[in-house]
């Protein structure tokens, strides 16, 4: 593009510079010739006042001899020579000698300038002349005498301005034609100057710069000409030029790139199948891409574009996780790639798994200003992932599991095994291992055939599965071997009482393919830790143990110690021993009395039963209750004590002994049976004992495990009118939230933190929170265990009053109570007396 | 010429004598004694009438102002400036009709004039002139055409004895006066004309005896080849003649004057003088006077009248004696 320049233009530096320079020059001139005019001015005026002196003082004696000698045309004439050559105004003689001589007052002889300038003689009588004599600009005179000081008259010198004016304004014209002259000169050479030096070498510049190309860059480099200044931005314009055209080169690379690159990428969007989303987050507007909308069913137009109408999509279950998400790669700067999995809804209602990966920008600040990312459909994948898995828990299944039972197989079993080792190990729990063989397995299968063989062990894993825990583990190793694993076990003897169940199971016919089968079959039990530490040793010695059942005459079980086994029998025994004990009156009742401390008075007492065996002798609690509850014995027990005890209390009451109320531990098992609330109703009625007199101890730890169902049965017992305490607090994980709940109202001190008060620091603490806590719950609370005076004074200190223990009474028998009560009274007595 | 000479003295004392009138007529004093007052009366203010030119000059006036019927008062001022200024107030005091001047010189005349003019007095100027100012009309001699007449009258004596490679001094009046450029302007165009030399130029001052004598013994010594002196003056051609002669080269040396005496009658015809330029003091005179009366009479008059200067050599002098005896001596009888 070529563009005709104009390098004078009206705005160009040429008419602004000339500008400059005629008004910077003409005022410069016009200053100096101000000064120079005021200056010249000044001397003028004193040159024209010296001249004038001089001019008298170089004429008086002339003159002076020329008016003695009468010679007035001479004067007069040196008169008119001295006005007209030293530009006088007037020069005026005052003859006295002539005066005298003609008889007049006064004789003036003199010469004058006219309103001409010219030079006329002065007379005396013309107005207009001595008005012009009075205006004059300057005057001087001089008395004139003679050599003996005779005065002769005088002389008088007059300038006019009007000549100094002339002379002034001929110097004011020199100096203006001067200055001029000089401005022009100055002018001139400087436009010159400038035109050389400045101007030439920009309008070649502007002149270069002007040929463009169709970029609208110069053709050619401008030439470097002139001053230092217009060499520089010669250079200047060249380097930028040059600097343009690469940037401009490197643009079109880029630029040439950039649509290469925008076409790659518009093709990869639209080859693939993936939805673009570009979201500018500061505008709160998302762009979604043709692909994104088709892939869940809508077209572009479907889509609202913001953010908000996007998540609206979201599956309701992973919409916190992709806010998550977003948030947390957003506010983590980006370091990595935002990755995000959810579901999402199409327009048919379907839900589709999305996999979204992304990027933000960032600005200075670390604010997110866009983030662009891909959606992909990968619901196939999932589904295929989904299948995939199944096949693979399948396979999976199928390696740890015996195809026949679906039990665990060999390896699962050794795996769960190995777990349950270390969890026991870090609970410091036992578990028990069970290795079944049945008896006659060998004789049916080689009768029957294999497949009634499979049939039996499909049946007998069937029915061992409904004796064992679901948490616990049933294997089968193979053939007619089965293992099980119990955890959390909390007495090794506890096993045995499954063990018992199985024997017993298997003891009977099983139909199959209606072929009554007789089975039986042999235990052996190892527990950890005792009987080894790996799954190995524990499957080695249940295995050892199994063949001693076995020899043992099998349809039994073996511990792998005897002991353990002798204990189990025992446990065994002990069981029949308590159900004929029932039957024979071998259990009896013993009441430990209850005192307020506070006021020496009897409470209550609690009804502790105790085993009178007719060979063995005093059975402790201990050893047959925790029997008794694992085999359901208990509630028979239980409620033969609470009838006889009732019983007792009644009629204590009826003799006046006042033996307070009766506390009764009550058993959970109880709870767990319907008709225990109708059981108590029978014995209020039955003993006609009032409810008020009787209270039901539940133990903290047992109500915890349905607490629900407990508090349900209990408000049932609170209205019947029976107190409600809770036992042995302090030992379970009670919620308080649950203690608050309960209609109990007494707590009692467990006597395992009474026994080391009060100087075990913990305990006082413990017992000290409880009673705190009874008191705000406006709970009674009693302290069981109390052994010697200390834990009474220290529990009373707390705020305890309520006692029971040995320090005050030990349990006794129901023919002692009487007398006990007898003697506590007249013992109160006497103390009220004293 | 002694005769002569004697006759010319006696003229003179006669004159003086019988004309006791006139002689009152110079003296302010004398006013009382005017002929007539209704007679119109004349002034001739001259610089000093003790000089023979003025005197003739005023003899000029005075007869032709007699003829023409006018009263003459004639005031001398015996060449003071200030007796000139006093004689002129008094003139015109005397409400003259119109003043003849003959001035002390230009410049004076020039006051005269003016003071004259203020009176409304009419004034001709009767030889001398002034520089400036208003008069009526100015009488003088060609002094020009006198000086190259008697430059021809020697240029061709030399001529005649062949020393035209002579040259020839000259001791002038003083040049500033315009009678003395005019005469050394005119005699040394006849020199010119003829190819002669000039030897040198003095001015007079004192116009005595003496320096006339000492100027020529100057010009002489200091001029080898001298052949002529002129002198611009009259009356001290004796100093010349002595000079001449004490310088021993009479008869080498000749003698050329201006103006005339008496006894000049006698010297150019014996060739003491080759020859004398003469000017008409009373011819001017009695034209002053004439030209006044015209004036006054409202006729037109000339402003300027050059009367000649008669070259008066050993040729024409007998010729011109009688005009020479009235116009340039004033002898009437």
């Amino acid at each position: 593009m070529n563009v005709k320049s104009k390098p004078i233009k009206n705005n160009s530096i040429y008419l602004r510079s000339g500008l400059i320079i005629i008004t910077s020059v003409l005022l410069v001139m016009a200053v100096t010739t101000l000064f120079a005019y005021q200056g010249e001015k000044q001397r003028l005026d004193l040159e024209i006042k010296e001249s004038a002196h001089r001019t008298m003082i170089a004429a008086e004696d002339h003159i002076t001899d020329m008016i003695a000698s009468y010679s007035v045309n001479e004067y007069s004439k040196i008169v008119h020579n001295e006005i007209e050559h030293n530009g006088l105004f007037a020069m005026i003689i005052q003859d006295s000698n002539m005066s005298t001589l003609l008889g007049e007052s006064v004789y003036y002889k003199g010469y004058i300038r006219n309103h001409k300038g010219e030079i006329v003689e002065y007379d005396p009588a013309d107005s207009r002349q001595a008005q012009q004599l009075h205006d004059a600009y300057f005057s001087q005179k001089k008395n004139l005498t003679d050599a003996q000081g005779n005065p002769l008259g005088t002389i008088t010198v007059y300038i006019s301005d009007d000549e100094l004016h002339k002379r002034l304004d001929n110097l004011l014209v020199e100096n203006l034609l001067s200055a001029l002259a000089i401005s022009l000169l100055l002018v001139a050479t400087l436009f010159i100057m400038m035109r050389m030096q400045l101007l030439r070498p920009l309008t070649e510049i502007i002149e270069t710069i002007s040929h463009r190309d169709s970029d609208g860059l110069p053709k050619h480099f401008v030439p470097i000409k002139g001053p230092n200044e217009i060499q520089t931005l010669g250079r200047t314009l060249n380097h930028m030029v040059g600097a343009i055209k690469a940037s401009q080169g490197q643009l079109l690379q880029q630029q040439e790139a950039l649509k290469a690159a925008t076409n790659r990428f518009q093709l990869a969007i639209e080859g693939s199948r993936d939805g673009l989303w570009d979201w500018l987050i500061k505008d709160n507007d998302i762009y979604f891409s043709e692909r994104f909308a088709n892939m869940l069913g809508y077209s572009p137009d479907d889509f609202i574009s913001t953010p908000e109408a996007w998540m609206q999509l979201i599956h309701p279950d992973d919409l916190d996780k992709v806010r998550y998400r977003i948030n947390q790669y957003l506010s983590g700067k980006g370091d990595k790639t935002y990755e995000n999995t959810f579901r999402m809804q199409t327009k048919q209602g379907e839900w589709r798994w999305i996999s979204a990966r992304g990027k933000a920008l960032f600005d200075e600040n670390g604010e997110a200003t866009r983030f662009v990312g891909f959606n992909s459909d990968i619901t196939k994948a999932i589904q295929q992932q989904e299948e995939l898995q199944e096949q693979k828990n399948i396979l999976q299944y199928y390696a740890s599991h015996d195809p026949l039972t679906g039990l665990a197989n060999r390896s699962l079993f050794y795996d769960r095994l190995e777990q349950a080792i270390r969890k026991s190990q870090r609970n410091s729990e036992k578990l028990a291992v069970f290795f079944i063989d049945l008896d006659n397995f060998k004789e049916i299968n080689d009768s029957l055939g294999h497949d009634i063989g499979d049939e039996v062990l499909k049946a007998v894993s069937e029915h061992l599965k409904k004796l064992i825990r679901s948490g616990d583990t049933f294997a089968r190793l193979g053939g007619d071997e089965f293992t099980i694993l119990i955890e959390e076990l909390k007495q090794e003897q506890h096993a045995s009482i499954l063990a018992e169940k199985i024997v017993k199971d298997l003891n009977q016919p099983i139909l199959v393919r209606n072929h009554e089968l007789h089975l039986g079959c042999s235990i052996g039990i190892s527990i950890y830790p005792e009987n080894g530490d790996n799954p190995t040793d524990l499957l080695k010695n249940a295995d050892a143990a199994m063949y001693r059942a076995k020899n043992q005459g099998r349809n039994n079980f073996q511990y792998y110690s005897r002991e353990m086994t002798e204990e189990a029998f025992d446990r065994l025994n002990m069981e029949a021993n308590i159900r004929s004990g029932i039957q024979n009156g071998e259990f009896v009742v013993y009441y430990q009395p209850q005192i307020d401390f506070s006021n020496r008075k009897i409470l209550g007492m609690e009804a502790l039963v105790r085993w009178n065996h007719p060979e063995l002798g005093f059975i402790p609690p201990a050893k047959f209750i925790p029997v008794a509850s694992s085999t359901g014995v208990i509630v028979d027990l239980d409620r033969h004590v609470m009838h006889k005890a009732v019983q007792d209390f009644a009629g204590w009451h009826k003799q006046g002994l006042e033996p307070g109320r009766l506390s009764m531990n009550l058993n959970i098992k109880q709870l767990q049976r319907e008709d225990f609330v109708e059981f108590l109703k029978w014995l209020i009625t039955d003993s006609n004992c009032q409810a008020r007199c009787l209270e039901l101890e539940v133990t903290e730890g047992e109500l915890m495990n349905n607490p629900q169902q407990s508090i349900q049965l209990l408000k049932q017992i609170d209205q019947l009118g029976i107190t409600l305490s809770l036992d042995d607090f302090g030992t379970g994980y009670s919620s308080l939230s649950y203690l608050k709940r309960l209609p109990i109202s007494k707590l009692k001190i467990d006597q395992s933190f009474v026994r080391d008060l009060p100087d075990d620091k913990e305990d006082a603490a413990i017992t000290g929170a409880i009673i705190a806590l009874a008191k705000s719950l406006k709970l009674d609370i009693l302290a069981e265990g109390t052994e010697n005076e200390e834990q009474v004074r220290f529990l009373s200190e707390q705020g305890c009053s309520n006692f029971q223990g040995y320090y005050f009474a030990k349990p006794m028998p129901a023919d002692k109570i009487k007398d006990y009560l007898n003697q506590f009274r007249s013992e109160a007595f006497a103390e009220d007396k004293g | 010429m002694k005769r002569f000479s004697h006759l010319f003295s006696a003229f003179l004392t006669i004159f003086l004598f019988i004309n006791p009138l006139n002689l009152a007529q110079a003296n302010p004093a004398a006013e009382g004694h005017s002929e007539s007052n209704h007679t119109p009366k004349l002034a001739y203010l001259v610089s000093d009438i003790h000089i023979p030119f003025w005197e003739i000059m005023s003899r000029g006036i005075q007869e032709q102002a007699h003829t023409l019927g006018y009263q003459l008062e004639i005031y001398s001022a015996h060449n003071e400036a200030k007796r000139e200024l006093k004689n002129t107030i008094q003139a015109i005091k005397q409400n003259v009709s119109g003043i003849i001047v003959s001035p002390t010189n230009s410049s004076a005349c020039v006051t005269i004039l003016e003071l004259a003019r203020k009176a409304g007095i009419p004034v001709v100027i009767s030889d001398i002139g002034t520089e400036s100012g208003d008069y009526v009309s100015y009488i003088s001699s060609d002094n020009f055409q006198g000086a190259y007449q008697i430059g021809q009258v020697l240029t061709e004596k030399m001529q005649a004895l062949g020393w035209q490679n002579g040259s020839v001094g000259i001791i002038a009046i003083p040049q500033a006066r315009e009678n003395g450029k005019n005469r050394t302007a005119g005699f040394l165009k006849a020199l010119e004309e003829a190819g002669i030399k000039g030897g040198g130029l003095k001015q007079q001052i004192t116009f005595s005896y003496q320096e006339t004598y000492d100027y020529s013994s100057e010009l002489i010594n200091q001029t080898p080849n001298l052949k002529a002196i002129w002198l611009q003056g009259s009356n001290r051609y004796q100093g010349a003649l002595d000079a001449i002669r004490d310088s021993g080269k009479e008869n080498e040396i000749l003698l050329l004057t201006f103006d005339a005496e008496p006894e000049f009658l006698e010297l150019i015809p014996q060739g003491v003088l080759i020859a004398s330029a003469m000017q008409q003091p009373f011819l001017m005179g009695s034209t002053a006077v004439s030209v006044l009366d015209n004036f006054l009479h409202g006729k037109k008059v000339e402003k300027e009248i050059k009367l000649s200067v008669l070259p008066i050599s050993m040729a024409n002098i007998k010729k011109m004696q009688p005009t020479i005896k009235r116009n340039v001596l004033g002898i009437l009888k």
